[in-house]
């Protein structure tokens, strides 16, 4: 056996902030076979407790119940992160087999080597608003190898003296007889909140997270005009000064200078053998919210948006049928389940209760204010209740569950006609939430496919032939196991899975940092196709003039000597359409005066997917805007061809995930960058943001259930007073709800778990199956 | 959405004698009774062509067929489906005319041997063809279908299609104001009245592009093609005498259309029915060596009827497990059809501005449609008779059963709303009894997989209507 490469998974761990002393307990989620079309089950699985003073695992168990809190403090997800090594078998010269093996105590005493750890984090919050390279804060344990808790401490240039903001720790674990595998465990911040030095008392900060200089940047962000110059989409996702939100009040967004205690970064092994020798590994973390929904699952997720970089776009034909038609069973799935915490009414812009919808906040509030347009219902207003649209959705997946092949591909929004605001566009599906360009959410062109693979194959299927697809094993070359590994120990909330991905800007990463840096030599925008910055290190003029210009379209190489209209092309825009005025039935371009072109950046996961499959590490032909933009209504610019209107350059496609590995690449994204985007604090975009983002992360309709007229009646998440099954409509001021400060102050206590879709009690739960010793892995 | 096309009437051709006003009728009964019976074809043609289209697939057809019968399928759904807008367009006449609704499919005044439900062949695409295309359209293969059609139906006299006929007397009669007077017409119904944006489901045309004039934008040959598998339903609501003169014919126009089956220019975007069966016809008449069948080999108007002297005795489903299924297909086909009656009856007192309990009926009206095609696609792999289940049957003679689309003992749906939910709540009773016989049979997973999630779905209707009853402030009339 040769040992070649180490790899660390999972490569993606999510750490959850708490400020309870013990860690979340290990749980997963399984479909309930007798009630199909109820909540997951929340299933307690093995527990690994580590000795805080010897730093060794010293305890499994299953726990009884699952207990989301302690004292009223939530409990943190802290990840383990296990260490594998790639075994190769060589026979004759030629690798014959390749494994992954755990790597232990054993193994390490046999090949003689020595293991040490880095772990390596930031917080760019606020130097994305700002542009002030001191504004990041960094921590970095160094390498270490001893067994001892090591605090994450991040610090800034711009914190007064002393000053740092606690990420979190982590602990190399002391490998044991029984537990003798090599794994690090990351426990996240409190989330907690910090602010600026001043002499104003603010109760949100207490004097001991008082560490942000006041004189600087930060503190009164927004305040100039002139000064913000890179705005994120949304915009202002930071603590303001009040009142909030900043739409309310003419648009005036001014920070706080607040920051939290969210981070994202690496972790690095390294086995130093006998021999001289180095290998290495490494990982991604990040710190999130908890997951306050934890048995139900969003429909689109990091997961889904990693795969699709993995796989493609394309479900390969070889795939077998039943394991495409579980994933197109799970997407519906997903879809009732997210439905399930909106409410439809409000959120397809009905007025609610006589109140205009304008005054709440929904997609068609948000389109009719981008597009200058009259607000429209997205559907029939009469047919817009929450327990009919779940039930229909609960139809469809029955149907599919029976064998029925979809019938409903053309009914499912595509990646291109997210900006299609005609009410055909719009009645597409997912309805009603947002996408990552801040239109309309489609799925991945994978989740696509696979719908349109089910559909195609399933009535030349015959029904006896079924045969159930095995696990997918883990092998050094399957990305997607090694994306999906459970470690011992960690929940399923630490997984991608539990991601949303329509990130606008997201809740555990905004993953449209990642796409920035896609092509050699420049950074885009992680919202449009704006060419943001140009590599250090590029002397070639024609690259370094890209900069201000917009990346309209790219094309491949390979296809160079075709006929423009031979070739593929692959669009960063998208026009606006939207119904003609006097013809409902016809379209016309949408367009504004801050944008005259009517065109729409399109999200870069599904932008780029094609360019992916088959392109990474290789060149292509990116056509950029000849003339850059004379302002900010010239920023959306329209792709001309005769006479063409752009430069075309040919710039290398980096590598996804580092080589071999399911890692996202440090040459997309450094430390602090995945999470830079996120709002500051994260706390304030709960209240800020509405459900349509993240409905099954960030719910709105809860405790819901049917009333006497035949709809459904339930609760605001964020109204104060919950089982009054009278809907509070959030129109971010009414004293019924959790405001601003009140959630700074006590977001433990508003952010109410939910299982079973309603308010989770502590206390042995009827939604879970945790029976005494019973282990999920004995099922 | 108003109707656009004009009337153009042929006052030549003329109903059977048996058809006409009765003397103890009055011309509003006689328009009603044309509208009663274009309603019952419509529903007839909409469960023909939704049987042809399930019919389609199973893994007998070679793999390089396989993409071409798909699309065959989804061109007799699209024609299915708006089969259905048509239905619901008569009834909104109908209610315009202050009559109520009517789901009759079977009570027909003429033995109609093409409404027999049989999966597609040669020969029954023949007569789709023949009974959607345009009285005096040339094209080369017409004589050669006409003839293939009365070899199919054994009859010798040419089959007209009598929805055209029945449709141009009722605008016959319509644009008459002295035996339809304008007391006869209810324009306060419109809000009563199915609308599209309700009932359809965004199955229209792609939104016409328009140039910054407002004129329409041409559009490309790929887009043509591609809307030979988009459904446009048409449900138009009417206030008008012109309104519903206008929604009869565009719903008689849609069969057959006015494109030129040659014509390979492409048109506004929609494809007639015609267009749509020709082409089929076409590629099916290419491709067909005798080699494969696109369609199970399932019965012809199949039926849980155990009467030995009913018709159609060698399409009864004998074998008992799939009767069980079949039993339960009629049960779901009733639940819809039950729903579809009361969202009719509560229109009236329903604000379409609110979300309501009429509109969330609706949406159980297709939720069933979905089950219906599960069940469908089910009953096509599944044995008519014991000896088609047996392994030493030869597979060249086994038949399967099929959907049998069954009418309920019962149309009708009470008066009182409370006893009309009970109505439900007992349907979902059938429900339950259905599945609990096929659970005691030997299920697949996949079978015991849906079972156990339609009795699940079933279940929370009971608790939604329980809720309803007891906000109605009543007692259950009677337990299911």
């Amino acid at each position: 056996m040769t040992i070649t490469e180490l790899r660390i998974l999972p490569p993606f761990a999510i750490g959850r902030l708490g400020s309870a002393k013990e860690p979340l307990d290990n749980y997963t989620i399984k479909n309930n076979p007798d009630e199909p079309l109820g909540y997951r089950r929340i299933v307690c699985a093995e527990t690994l407790t580590v000795d805080e003073t010897t730093g060794e695992i010293v305890n499994k168990s299953v726990p009884h119940t699952i207990e989301f809190k302690s004292e009223g403090k939530i409990r943190p997800v802290a990840p383990f992160l296990e260490v594998f090594a790639v075994s190769k078998e060589i026979a004759k010269g030629k690798v014959v087999s390749e494994e992954l093996v755990p790597l232990d105590e054993d193994l390490l005493t046999k090949l003689g080597g020595r293991i040490e750890w880095r772990v390596s984090v930031a917080n760019r919050k606020v130097v994305r608003r700002t542009g002030d390279p001191d504004d990041a804060v960094t921590g970095d344990t160094g390498w270490f190898s001893d067994h001892d808790s090591h605090a994450l401490q991040g610090f800034s240039k711009n914190f007064v003296r002393g000053g740092s903001i606690h990420f979190g720790h982590v602990r190399f674990i002391r490998p044991n007889h029984v537990f003798g595998e090599v794994r690090l465990r990351f426990t996240p911040g409190q989330g907690l909140i910090y602010g600026p030095k001043t002499s104003k008392s603010d109760p949100a900060i207490p004097a001991e997270r008082a560490i942000y200089k006041a004189s600087k940047d930060w503190v009164g962000f927004g305040k100039d005009p002139d000064k913000v110059t890179n705005q994120t989409v949304p915009p202002s996702l930071y603590a303001i000064e009040p009142p909030a939100p900043s739409w309310l009040n003419n648009n005036i967004a001014v920070s706080r200078g607040y920051l939290d205690d969210a981070c994202d970064g690496f972790v690095e092994v390294r086995l130093t053998l006998e021999a001289g020798q180095t290998l290495a590994a490494t990982a991604r973390i990040c710190s999130a919210p908890p997951a306050v929904i934890p048995d139900s699952l969003f429909i689109r997720t990091l997961a889904d948006d990693l795969e699709q970089v993995i796989h493609g776009p394309k479900v390969s034909p070889s795939e077998p049928f039943e394991k495409t038609r579980n994933r197109a069973i799970d997407i519906v799935r997903r879809a009732y389940e997210t439905v399930r915490f909106m409410n439809v009414a409000v959120m397809n812009g009905n007025d609610i209760g006589g109140r205009p919808a304008l005054s709440l906040d929904s997609m068609p509030e948000e389109e009719a204010a981008d597009t200058e347009r009259a607000i429209r219902p997205v559907m029939a207003p009469g047919s817009v209740d929450t327990f009919g649209i779940m039930t229909l959705h609960e139809q469809v997946f029955a149907a599919l569950r029976g064998g029925a092949a979809p019938w409903f591909v053309k009914l499912l929004r595509r990646p291109d006609e997210v900006a299609d605001f005609t009410d055909r566009g719009r009645r597409k599906m997912p309805a009603l939430m947002c996408g990552a360009d801040n239109s309309y959410l489609a799925l991945t062109y994978r989740q696509i496919d696979t719908i349109r693979k089910v559909a195609e194959e399933a009535p030349f299927r015959n029904e006896s032939a079924h045969q159930e697809p095995g696990p997918d094993s883990l092998t050094a070359l399957n990305l997607t196991a090694q994306l999906h590994y459970e470690a011992r120990g960690n929940p399923i909330s630490s997984r991608p899975v539990t991601s949303v991905a329509n990130c606008c800007p997201g809740l555990e990463v905004d993953f449209r940092a990642v796409w920035r840096r896609m092509f050699t030599g420049i950074v885009l925008r992680e919202y449009d196709n704006l060419v943001m910055e140009i590599d250090p290190d590029v002397s070639d003029r024609k690259i370094k003039a890209l900069l201000g210009r917009q990346l309209l379209r790219v094309r491949l190489k390979e296809e160079e000597k075709l006929p423009l209209e031979k070739q593929q092309k692959f669009l960063m825009m998208t026009p606006i359409k939207g119904p003609a005025s006097s013809d409902p039935d016809g379209e016309i371009a949408l367009t504004t005066q801050f944008n005259p072109n009517g065109l729409a950046a399109v999200e870069w996961s599904n932008a780029l997917t094609h360019i992916l499959s088959g392109h990474q590490g290789k060149i292509v032909r990116c056509d950029f805007t000849r003339r850059l933009p004379e302002d900010q209504k010239d920023i959306r610019q329209p792709l001309i061809d005769d006479p063409p209107n752009f430069v075309t350059l040919e710039l290398e496609v980096r590598k996804f995930f580092d080589p071999d590995t399911a890692v996202i690449s440090k040459d997309l994204a450094s430390a602090g960058e995945l999470t830079q985007g996120l709002c500051s604090p994260w706390q304030n975009d709960y209240r800020e943001c509405s459900c349509y983002y993240w409905a099954s992360a960030r719910p709105d309709y809860v405790n819901v259930e049917p009333a006497g007229n035949g709809l459904s009646k339930g609760d605001n998440w964020f109204q104060k007073v919950h089982g009054t099954g009278v809907y509070v409509p959030d129109d971010y001021i009414d004293s019924r709800l959790v405001l601003y400060d009140e959630l700074f102050l006590e977001w433990e206590h508003w952010l109410r778990f939910q299982v079973g879709g309603k308010d989770y009690n502590e206390g042995p739960s009827q939604d879970s199956e945790c029976p005494p010793s019973q282990s999920a892995t004995d099922e | 959405m108003a109707p656009k096309k004009k009337v153009a009437l042929d006052t030549e051709k003329r109903l059977p004698e048996h058809l006409n006003k009765r003397p103890e009728m009055t011309w509003h009964d006689q328009l009603i009774t044309l509208l009663h019976l274009g309603a019952a074809f419509e529903h007839a043609l909409m469960v023909q062509y939704l049987y042809a289209a399930y019919s389609l697939g199973g893994d007998q057809i070679p793999v390089k067929h396989r993409k071409m019968v798909k699309q065959w399928q989804e061109s007799f759904l699209a024609v299915a489906r708006e089969e259905m807008g048509h239905l619901l367009t008569v009834q909104n006449v109908l209610t315009f005319l202050g009559a109520g609704f009517s789901l009759a499919r079977d009570r027909f005044p003429w033995a109609i041997e093409w409404f027999d439900i049989e999966p597609l062949s040669f020969g029954s695409l023949a007569c789709y063809v023949n009974a959607e295309m345009p009285e005096l359209q040339k094209f080369r293969e017409r004589e050669e279908i006409e003839a293939l059609a009365k070899k199919h139906l054994r009859k010798d006299a040419k089959p007209v299609h009598p929805v055209a006929e029945v449709y141009r007397e009722i605008m016959t009669l319509l644009k008459d104001t002295e035996r339809i007077p304008e007391s006869a017409l209810h324009p306060e119904t419109y809000l009563s009245q199915a609308s599209w944006d309700e009932w359809g489901r965004g199955y229209k045309p792609d939104p016409r592009p328009l140039d910054p004039e407002g004129n329409l934008v041409k559009v490309s040959r790929e887009v043509d093609r591609a809307a030979q598998f988009d459904s446009h339903v048409l449900v138009f609501q009417v206030a008008t005498r012109t309104d519903a003169l206008a929604a009869i014919e565009a719903v008689s126009l849609q069969g057959e259309g006015t494109d030129l089956p040659d014509n390979d220019k492409p048109g506004g975007g929609e494809w007639s029915h015609f267009r749509r069966f020709i082409k089929i016809y076409r590629e099916f008449k290419r491709t067909n060596d005798g080699s494969w069948n696109p369609a199970a080999p399932a019965a012809t108007n199949p039926n849980t009827n155990p009467d030995s002297l009913a018709p159609d005795r060698e399409s009864y489903i004998s074998n008992e497990q799939t009767r069980n299924w079949a039993i339960l297909f009629n049960v779901r086909y009733r639940m819809l059809l039950t729903y579809l009656m009361h969202t009719y009856q509560l229109a009236p007192v329903t604000r379409p501005d609110l979300p309501n309990v009429r509109a969330m009926l609706m949406h159980r009206v297709f939720g069933e449609m979905y089950q219906l095609k599960t069940l469908s696609e089910k009953l096509f792999q599944m044995p008519l008779r014991d000896i088609d289940a047996k392994p030493e049957t030869p597979a060249g003679q086994r038949r399967t059963a099929g959907p049998p689309f069954e009418m309920p003992w019962n149309l009708r749906i009470p008066v009182n709303d409370v006893d009309c939910w009970c109505l439900h709540r007992d349907i979902l009773s059938a429900s339950r009894n259905a599945c609990d016989a096929i659970m005691k049979t030997h299920l697949t997973p996949h079978q015991k997989a849906y079972i156990t999630t339609l009795r699940s779905l079933d279940a929370q209707a009971e608790t939604w209507i329980e809720k309803i009853l007891a906000g109605m402030n009543s007692t259950a009339r009677y337990g299911a």
